[in-house]
């Protein structure tokens, strides 16, 4: 999922940075439990593909296999996260762009995301998915409005930051394009921090979905992902049933924690240079 | 100073007064069933929306202040004693898993511990979020005192306990900022005890901590609203969502001015706090 991309570099550089110039990449791999966290997250969401397969799962049975059901559940609810950090963090990063460049639309969608930032996200998410309606689509939606203003205020904070430094105005002073300058200069130094920020986003995300769905707002009902499968309603037959989902669900926002972890060093790394 | 506090509370007087109008905007959307926007249309109809909303606040209020009791000390103590170290893996480990703890899915699993004590142990209603019927609100809310701190107990723990995983970081990072902090190195090579160092780590600790209170507000509200449902324990939180679940638009409208009012409260607040920490630090 979120890795980040390592700034363009010639050859010869990257043959020349083994030591003291890395790439973000190679920065993320020296966190040992980022790369764990990003490995069993993978093996996670393969996994939800693969054991309910395997083991001839029936959504509608009440006695399926609770291992088969949880990782079933799983599906659903990485969609659902993963579409909302896209949508959300994709929206963000472009109005944050805008915020970068222009001044008068720019404060006023930095004004507006402040404002949201204050607001707690599950009654808004209520309130909006009650007059919607549940459903995935929807689900999707309403949580990219949520997301969207955290990211901006990060790329917003980030760009303030290195705005005047020399070599952007040197850029600026050698005529460079404000594009140019954007995508040489700024974007790059932005990214890793966007990706450490997406990287916690999707995990918060996930927990949001779960808590969502449980309270019967989310996912339309008798559809399954880690939030409603915990749901007393139902025919339960094995305690496992409502055991096993939240136990997913807390070492795929684990493995998140460990990956932004991972991604936050590599930025932080980068400021010292 | 006054002109500071002054000037942030009218920011945050502006920022209340314009999400009012886009609650009231939203509501606009709102299928008009029931009678006016001041008393309740289907969980108590006819009952004012201030009073049901009065009657349903101590609980929580009850739930939060418990679960700050437990939280905001062993916060402080792990985040501290976790920056001190340059190294904590056994408690950064600990705190990285509560934080990724689910809500609703821990406070589900106290319940059934519960539910194994022996009937209505620690427990006042029912759990799960499949309530269908509304009940009778006064009754609820006029529960026995002992009932509700009883009651109240499980909802504080489960909150905190996702409350100190996420304070304790906060805690532990400021607190491994001030290491690098001139006053610091400067007491260590005066030769200070560890103790004494230790002290100013903590007062450090303690200014960030209660910023930290009131950045956690947002968690706390989502967790309570969460919480209150799991266990069925009859605070706001639940209000919402019974109110949500039967179309009884008037009191969510309340709740969220509520929780309006109490945003700009906060913000407020944490600008005072800041500023204030801001001086002491540069002073």
């Amino acid at each position: 999922m979120a890795v980040a991309t390592p700034p363009r570099r010639s050859a010869g550089a990257e043959r020349a940075s083994t030591t003291a110039r890395s790439t973000t990449l190679q920065r993320f791999l020296r966190y040992r439990p980022g790369v764990i966290g990003l490995i069993v997250l993978l093996l996670l969401a393969l996994l939800t593909i693969i054991v309910p397969l395997v083991a001839g799962f029936d959504p509608a049975a009440a006695d399926a296999n609770p291992w088969a059901r949880a990782f079933y559940a799983g599906r659903l609810s990485l969609l659902i996260a993963f579409g909302a950090l896209l949508l959300g963090d994709g929206i963000g990063l472009l109005l944050a762009i805008v915020v970068g460049t222009s001044q008068g639309i720019g404060n006023a969608i930095g004004g507006v995301a402040n404002a949201l930032l204050a607001w707690p996200l599950l009654p808004i998410a209520l309130v909006l998915l009650a007059l919607f309606g549940p459903g995935i689509g929807s689900l999707i939606v309403v949580l990219a409005l949520l997301r969207w203003p955290n990211a901006v205020r990060l790329v917003r904070d980030r760009l303030n930051a290195i705005n005047d430094r020399s070599y952007v105005q040197a850029a600026r002073a050698l005529n460079a394009s404000s594009g140019q300058i954007m995508t040489r200069h700024l974007l790059p130094h932005v990214l890793p921090a966007v990706a450490a920020n997406a990287a916690l986003g999707f995990g918060s995300l996930l927990l949001l979905e779960g808590a969502i769905s449980f309270l019967g707002f989310g996912v339309p009902a008798g559809s399954l992902s880690w939030g409603s499968a915990v749901r007393l309603d139902g025919d339960m037959t094995s305690l496992w049933q409502i055991v096993l989902p939240g136990l997913l669900l807390t070492f795929a926002a684990l493995c998140t924690l460990l990956i932004g972890e991972g991604l936050r060093r590599t930025t932080e790394a980068r400021v010292r240079l | 100073m006054t002109g500071t506090v002054g000037d942030r509370a009218l920011r945050a007087l502006i920022a209340f007064v314009v999400a009012a109008i886009a609650i009231v905007l939203l509501l606009q959307l709102v299928p008009q069933v029931g009678g006016g926007w001041t008393t309740s249309w289907a969980l108590q109809p006819g009952m004012s929306v201030v009073q049901i909303i009065a009657s349903f606040l101590p609980n929580t209020l009850l739930v939060v202040l418990l679960a700050t009791l437990i939280s905001a000390p062993l916060a402080t103590l792990l985040g501290t004693r976790a920056g001190i170290r340059s190294r904590a893996p056994l408690l950064d480990s600990l705190t990285l898993f509560g934080a990724s703890l689910p809500v609703f899915w821990l406070g589900l699993m106290l319940a059934i511990v519960a539910l194994q004590m022996g009937p209505g142990f620690l427990l006042v209603g029912e759990i799960g979020p499949t309530r269908p019927g509304t009940g009778d609100i006064n009754q609820i809310a006029d529960a026995l005192l002992l009932e509700r701190v009883l009651g109240a107990v499980l909802p504080a723990l489960t909150l905190s306990m996702v409350g100190i995983a996420t304070v304790s970081r906060w805690v532990r990072s400021s607190v491994r900022e001030t290491q690098d902090r001139p006053y610091v190195q400067m007491a260590r090579a005066r030769g200070l005890p560890q103790q004494v160092i230790n002290q100013r780590y903590a007062r450090s600790a303690s200014h960030s901590l209660s910023s930290a209170l009131i950045r956690a507000l947002p968690a706390l509200v989502g967790g309570t609203i969460v919480v209150e449902t799991v266990f069925g324990y009859p605070g706001l939180g639940w209000l919402f969502v019974q109110a949500l679940r039967s179309n009884d638009w008037p009191i969510v409208a309340g709740l969220l001015l509520l929780l309006a009012l109490l945003i700009a409260i906060a913000t407020t607040l944490d600008g005072v706090v800041r500023g204030n920490a801001r001086r002491r630090t540069y002073a």
